[in-house]
């Protein structure tokens, strides 16, 4: 999974480089305008998620863009992560919500198109619970488990996207971000595995992808 | 120009989008992951009576020797005596006993080894029984997860022993398996085994898969 990432990150930075030399050599930037005004967008890379059995998340957004090309947004969004990888031998759930707010700087690149580069503060409130279970050919199995609510975690976010008006209303984009968690609650010996929002408990930064459709109202 | 790039851009994201659901399920693996100790068996009783058959012998080594000293001073004291059949006899006699010493000493070195067929092995409360085909020098015993001890009732040539281990346990999560490790390791008692040893560096920074019990019997 890490090489593929790692490839698709190279070809949106291609991508997003392609774009900044296509819009300068067309026009000059500073001169175009932000279509200021509110609008909503999804997140249809988490859509896909629904279907398969390890997960399941939602995430949908507001954000109002400014004539000075701020761009002040929030999200909210759901979670339930099932990964294999979390106990071998048992099971793992973490269940729960997230909110991210931040600002976006929009840059331009043509009529159509823009980059943008901004800053989020996420938190997260979830449960979470596993089960394992040691196997013995000579002695009855050992099963146990745990469970816990209420847990808490926050992280900052810092993004650089991309995003194409697809008609008048409609718009398509994506974000790398780069995740660097700053709060969360822990466990010993089993400590937590994944946050909803965030990712792996145990990674103190992670890089995360985002596709949208934006609806501009 | 501009289009190639917002598709190349498009493109990244629905990788993306099939790279997040891509990810493998997993049955748990729950075996193999139980504390256990190791155990060699050592025959001591039938090393005692190969080293009193070897000490037989090699006084009738000595006595051939003594023979030959005799039987080569009457030969000095004679020369028209003619003890050549004695001789031969006696040589004939003494190489078929080096013969079986060796064959000894083989024996009594693969005993050490401990290289010793248990036939069976079960616990006490336990679910199952533990058939051996070959010989080991060396069997893993698994410990009741269940308890602070467990009681093995194992059968060798017939006969029946037991050994009562006691231990302190600990769940820890170990390269994402939760499993449950046994310290203190102690064996208090091994009823018909004439003598036991464990080997082990610290019985509390290390747990008992580290510990080596030769066993003598």
């Amino acid at each position: 999974m890490k090489p593929l990432l790692q490839h698709i990150f190279n070809i949106l930075l291609l991508s997003l480089f392609c774009q900044i030399a296509v819009a300068q050599a067309d026009a000059d930037t500073t001169a175009l305008e932000i279509k200021a005004g509110p609008g909503i967008y999804i997140d249809y890379g988490k859509l896909l998620t629904i279907p398969t059995d390890f997960e399941t998340k939602f995430e949908a957004g507001l954000s109002f863009r400014l004539k000075n090309r701020l761009s002040p947004n929030v999200q909210a969004g759901m979670g339930k992560l099932e990964p294999g990888g979390a106990i071998n031998n048992g099971t793992y759930l973490a269940e729960g919500w997230y909110g991210r707010i931040g600002i976006n700087y929009l840059v331009p690149l043509n009529n159509k198109s823009m980059l943008y580069a901004g800053a989020k503060y996420s938190m997260s409130r979830f449960d979470e619970s596993g089960s394992y279970e040691i196997g013995s050919n000579l002695w009855d199995n050992y099963k146990d488990g745990f469970s816990r609510e209420g847990l808490q975690a926050d992280w900052f976010e810092v993004i650089l996207g991309s995003e194409t008006m697809l008609d008048d209303h409609w718009s398509a984009g994506g974000y790398f971000s780069l995740r660097i968690l700053n709060q969360r609650d822990e466990f010993s010996p089993i400590d937590t595995y994944a946050i909803p929002g965030y990712g792996r408990a145990f990674d103190k930064t992670t890089p995360a992808v985002n596709v949208y459709i934006r609806f501009s109202l | 120009m501009k289009k190639i790039t917002d598709i190349l851009l498009m493109l990244a994201l629905a990788i993306l989008a099939l790279a997040t659901v891509s990810c493998e399920e997993n049955e748990p693996e729950i075996t193999g992951i139980e504390p256990s100790f190791k155990i060699r068996f050592i025959n001591q009783d039938s090393i005692s009576k190969l080293n009193d058959s070897i000490s037989i012998i090699n006084a009738d080594l000595q006595e051939i020797a003594d023979s030959l000293v005799v039987i080569d001073t009457l030969e000095s004291r004679d020369e028209n005596a003619d003890y050549t059949a004695n001789k031969e006899a006696l040589n004939t006699y003494k190489k078929e006993l080096n013969q079986d010493k060796s064959d000894l000493t083989k024996i009594i070195n693969l005993i050490n080894s401990g290289k010793v067929h248990l036939t069976s092995l079960e616990g006490q409360n336990g679910v199952g029984t533990l058939i051996y085909e070959d010989s080991l020098t060396l069997y893993r015993f698994p410990l009741n997860t269940n308890a602070d001890f467990s009681r093995f009732i194992m059968t060798i040539d017939g006969n029946e022993y037991s050994l009562d281990t006691y231990y302190t346990r600990e769940t820890v999560e170990e390269e994402r398996y939760i499993v449950i490790k046994a310290y203190n390791f102690e064996i208090r008692d091994y009823s018909r085994f004439d003598s036991l040893k464990i080997s082990q560096r610290d019985s509390i920074n290390y747990s008992s898969n580290e510990a080596t019990v030769t066993a003598y019997f």
